[in-house]
């Protein structure tokens, strides 16, 4: 899990909260403006509501003064009153308005003079010393004749109306104050439905007898309530009794702090919002309800494909391939049937892959990592096994001669024969070239050299190749599990050691000898030494003269290296030189002793001393095609005369590869270099090749010569090779002469020259000088 | 020249050579704020501080104010003090001609005709005229404790003659001028030459009385029929 994990919410998860937040949001915003907007407008309608309200209230007031203000007049123009104000007779006047004020209705009556001073009073001889408080009612009353207005007196409100007395001119007015009574508040709410109080400011209500058409529980609450005393006119909203009023609050004209409040329940205002507004949270649920629900599904119905298409995944890289994700019509079907193809596809491709990785393209069989596989397989399981590995001799020159086309089909068809006769639960595999394993299960030493049998005869049935007919054979290496190792590596190399001592020892099949392979390691050691002895200058030139039966004179000698290994000390050109071969290292070779034997020449030549010296070739160094050019320009550096080199060539490699070597020896004949047969008697040669050969000498190898008796095997063969030899014009020569016996008998054979440690031990060039400066001096040379 | 500061007249005051000590002084009033001249002012030679004057040696001194068309003819009337002034009563119908004024308060009850008797104003002062029947009429009468006095003309021109030179306070009075008493005096010399003066007076409203005031009844009628059918509202406790 990522460091994130501890915050990861699913896909799924992700999509619903943010889908659901999005309504909510919506929803929320709707639901706020439908809401304020309805609240808005109510209220907004409330209020007007109350401000018509008002003007139907101050058109009341207005007909009741003009009503008022009527009364009033008549009084004011009664005569004797005017008399009576003219006069200045106050006690008459008092009682006039005492009298005139009850006729009317009036609460109290005032007579004030033009100056505004309070003449005359109902309210008692004290109230006449003071100024008139309504001043403004006054000055009104002055612009327009007369005048009305509500004001308080006592703590309650009244409607007063000022009327001129003019006795013509005026003289004085009459003011007369009439309560506003429940009746006048009353009227109001009938017309507007809106209750009417008169309250003061600034003093608890209850103080008064309050006039109010509010009911009698709300009014109780009014009564308790202290209202500020400023900023109260207009409309506002009043908590009274956990109710909610709009007010509208009309000061009264005295300036006064009493007010005429204009009261409606704003409870009864909003009843149609809260309605509303139960609808809408109902109905906003409802759909986020929905909503989440919705989004719920439509998020399941997105992430489980995704989610199964992730474990697909999975498996797919757990290299599972077997188990396709289920397939759904939509989008994300169609992304799980391109999965579906995607994990076959890759399923089968990878098949093929690891086919190709193990097994070879060619035959189709098992290739080295897939055979050494079963090997360890085998091993695991505990069980018997014999490794069979084999290869078909000369393979090479089928290739080089017939071309690789020839090649490759004679593989195939060696994987075939091989294929169908094994067991099933063997394993044929194809290591490489033309190197082939059969794992035997269960074989041991007999079994194997059986199925080893078998299998070389059904290879050297002929095998035909459009007009080719080849034949083949097989040298087979055994190693044995457990007997010959229990680690796959070291078996497979203690097959491939016997497999070798079976091509060398040209026995077909050979099981592994326990030890070769420290000797074999051992080789492997010295060949990467070989390279360097090379250049460390560890290798050295030793000479062995060839003696002329006839006279004893020695005018040839035979080039034979050896190595003088730091370690090691002087090791035998049998034990190097086919390892040389093998590693390909013999080419170093050949070029470092063609120099050396040359230069030799050269400085013999130079210190007049008239000899040949013979060289060994090897099979490999027939194959070279530059080697003739190379021989001659190495004599022409030095000015060294082709006769004096001299070319020895094993039987079997001659014939090996005859056309290549016919060719090359051919060639350095007509440089004028002698060609000798080395080891003559050893081989299988046929005597029509050994025609066809361009050679000059036959030299019968000392295996013949050694142990040569008179009547004896030998002596037959010795003595018809050299006849053989004189009958094809060669001159015949013998090595191992290391008895007077062999000596005298080749000299009666009519041998041509013999060779070996009765003349000489191969010696090193000084050493080889001094011997043949003394040798020359003998009178009789080669007696017997 | 300036008398009362803001609302004081200038007034060229011409006395005109007569016979012997006698001449005749003339008084021309206007109005200041459009130059008009101004009517039934008026315009008396007041005693001067420490100087009596005699009082006219006629005996019998009558005057008139008539009642036509609901009106007083004049609207305005200068008398001597000692004055008997004739109410008659020139209407189809009756009139209760009445004062409360301290200089002469007086009732006529109900009348038609000429009554037989005039009324005596034998104190200095403004006596208001008014009916008891007709609110609106309304009436001066301008009692002056001189012989020397007159009444601007339409020219606004009041002319004294046979005035003896001396010292005097020149006074004028109308009921729209805007002053203490509705008066403006000045201290002359009246030395045996015609004396012409002219003052430029302020002039205000109508004095408060019935006839100006604004008849609030036309408006407040329409209001009536306008909202008639809220005042039908049963249960409506307006006083009727």
């Amino acid at each position: 899990m990522s460091p994130r994990g501890l915050f990861k919410v699913s896909f799924r998860s992700r999509i619903a909260l943010l889908f659901i937040l999005l309504i909510a949001i919506v929803q929320g915003a709707a639901f706020f403006a439908v809401l304020v907007t309805v609240r808005h407008n109510i209220m907004a309608r409330a209020n007007e509501k109350l401000q018509s309200g008002a003007r139907v209230f101050q058109q009341l007031v207005d007909d009741r003064g003009a009503q008022l203000l009527q009364n009033v007049r008549i009084l004011a123009a009664d005569f004797g009153f005017k008399q009576a104000v003219a006069t200045g007779d106050t006690a008459t006047i008092a009682s006039a308005l005492s009298n005139h004020g009850a006729r009317v209705g009036a609460g109290v009556a005032m007579l004030v003079s033009l100056d505004g001073e309070v003449m005359a009073s109902t309210l008692g001889p004290g109230a006449a010393t003071r100024s008139f408080p309504y001043s403004q009612l006054l000055k009104r009353a002055e612009a327009r004749g007369d005048a009305a207005g509500l004001v308080s007196l006592g703590g309650r409100a009244f409607q007063l109306v000022v009327v001129p007395v003019y006795a013509p001119l005026r003289v004085a007015w009459v003011a007369m104050g009439f309560k506003l009574n429940k009746q006048f508040a009353q009227s109001l709410q009938d017309l507007t439905h809106l209750n009417l109080s008169f309250v003061t400011l600034g003093l608890p209500a209850g103080s008064m007898r309050p006039v109010s058409t509010l009911p009698p529980a709300v009014l109780k609450a009014l009564a308790a309530r202290t209202l500020p005393r400023k900023h109260i006119d207009g409309v506002h909203i009043i908590r009274l009794n956990d109710e909610d009023w709009l007010t509208l609050s009309v000061p009264l004209l005295d300036g006064g702090r009493m007010r005429a409040l204009l009261q409606t329940s704003s409870n009864a205002a909003l009843a149609p919002y809260r309605q509303v507004r139960v609808r809408l949270i109902a109905l906003s649920a409802g759909t986020l309800a929905l909503f989440i629900l919705g989004t719920i599904l439509l998020a399941r119905g997105v992430t489980r494909p995704v989610s199964e298409l992730v474990s697909a995944a999975k498996r797919l890289g757990q290299g599972d391939y077997s188990e396709p994700v289920p397939v759904s019509s939509d989008e994300l079907g169609q992304l799980a049937t391109a999965f579906n193809q995607m994990q076959t596809a890759i399923g089968e491709r990878e098949a093929r892959i690891a086919h190709q990785a193990y097994h070879d393209s060619l035959t189709d069989l098992p290739g080295r990592n897939l055979a050494a596989a079963r090997i360890g397989e085998t091993m695991k399981d505990g069980r018997r096994a014999a490794i069979l590995l084999m290869d078909i001799d000369r393979f090479k020159e089928i290739n080089d001669t017939l071309g690789h086309q020839i090649g490759d089909q004679t593989l195939k068809t060696v994987a075939e024969r091989l294929r169908h006769n094994v067991r099933d639960d063997d394993t044929v595999a194809r290591l490489g070239g033309d190197e082939f394993m059969v794992l035997l299960m269960g074989a041991d030493e007999a079994g194997a050299r059986k199925v080893a049998e078998d299998l070389s005869r059904y290879i050297a049935e002929p095998v035909r190749l459009g007009d080719v007919t080849l034949y083949l054979e097989l040298s087979v290496g055994i190693a044995l599990f457990p007997d010959h190792g229990n680690e796959v590596e070291a078996l497979m190399r203690r097959a491939d050691i016997a497999m070798y001592d079976a091509k060398r020892a040209r026995t077909g099949a050979m099981v592994y000898r326990p030890g070769r392979d420290e000797r074999h390691l051992e080789q492997l050691a010295l060949m990467s030494d070989f390279r360097r002895a090379v250049d460390e200058n560890e290798l050295r030139i030793h000479y062995q003269p060839k003696a002329r039966l006839t006279d004893g004179e020695v005018a040839e000698v035979e080039a034979l290296v050896r190595w003088e290994h730091p370690t090691r000390g002087e090791i035998q050109p049998d034990d190097f030189v086919p390892l040389a071969e093998q590693s390909g290292n013999i080419r170093w070779l050949t070029e470092w002793m063609l120099r050396s034997i040359v230069v030799q020449l050269r400085e013999w030549s130079d210190a007049g001393i008239d000899l040949a010296v013979a060289m060994n070739f090897s099979a490999f160094d027939l194959m070279d095609p530059a080697l003739a050019e190379h021989v001659e320009s190495l004599l022409k550096l030095h000015e060294v005369a082709p006769q004096r080199l001299m070319f020895e060539i094993t039987e079997t490699a001659a014939m090996r590869d005859a056309p290549t070597a016919v060719a090359l020896l051919r060639r350095l004949r007509r440089m004028g270099l002698r060609i000798a047969i080395d080891d003559f008697g050893t081989g299988y040669s046929s005597l029509s090749q050994l025609r066809r050969m361009p050679v000059d000498e036959l030299k019968i190898d000392k295996s013949l010569v050694l142990n040569l008796k008179p009547d004896s095997d030998d002596a037959a063969i010795v003595r018809s090779a050299i006849e053989l030899g004189h009958n094809m014009g060669l001159s015949v020569i013998a090595e191992g002469v290391e008895t007077p016996e062999s000596l005298a008998m080749l000299k009666q054979y009519h041998c041509d020259m013999a060779q070996g440690f009765l003349i000489s031990r191969p010696l090193p060039a000084e050493d080889f000088m001094n011997w043949f400066m003394q040798y020359r001096r003998r009178s009789t040379p080669l007696s017997t | 020249m300036r008398i009362f500061g803001d609302l004081t007249a200038i007034a060229v005051l011409c006395i005109a050579g007569g016979a012997a000590q006698a001449t005749t002084v003339g008084v021309t009033v206007t109005v200041e704020a459009d130059g008009k001249p101004l009517p039934s002012a008026v315009v008396a030679l007041r005693s001067a501080a420490g100087e009596a004057i005699a009082l006219s040696r006629r005996t019998a001194l009558t005057a008139v104010v008539d009642q036509r068309g609901k009106q007083f003819v004049p609207h305005i009337l200068a008398v001597e003090v000692g004055t008997a002034v004739y109410f008659p009563n020139s209407d189809n119908i009756r009139h209760d001609v009445y004062s409360f004024s301290p200089a002469k308060t007086f009732e006529l009850p109900l009348y038609a005709g000429t009554p037989a008797k005039p009324v005596l104003f034998d104190k200095a002062g403004v006596v208001v005229l008014g009916c008891n029947i007709h609110d609106w009429m309304l009436g001066f009468i301008d009692v002056v404790p001189t012989p020397y006095f007159a009444q601007t003309n339409s020219a606004g021109v009041a002319t004294i003659s046979d005035v003896p030179a001396g010292h005097y306070k020149v006074t004028i009075w109308a009921p729209r001028i805007v002053a203490p008493g509705h008066t403006i005096e000045e201290a002359v010399d009246v030395a045996g030459v015609r004396l012409t003066r002219h003052y430029a007076v302020v002039l205000g409203q109508e004095p408060a009385h019935m006839h100006h005031r604004p008849d609030p009844s036309g408006a407040l009628n329409r209001l009536k029929q306008k909202f008639g059918r809220f005042r039908q509202t049963p249960g409506s406790g307006l006083p009727r």
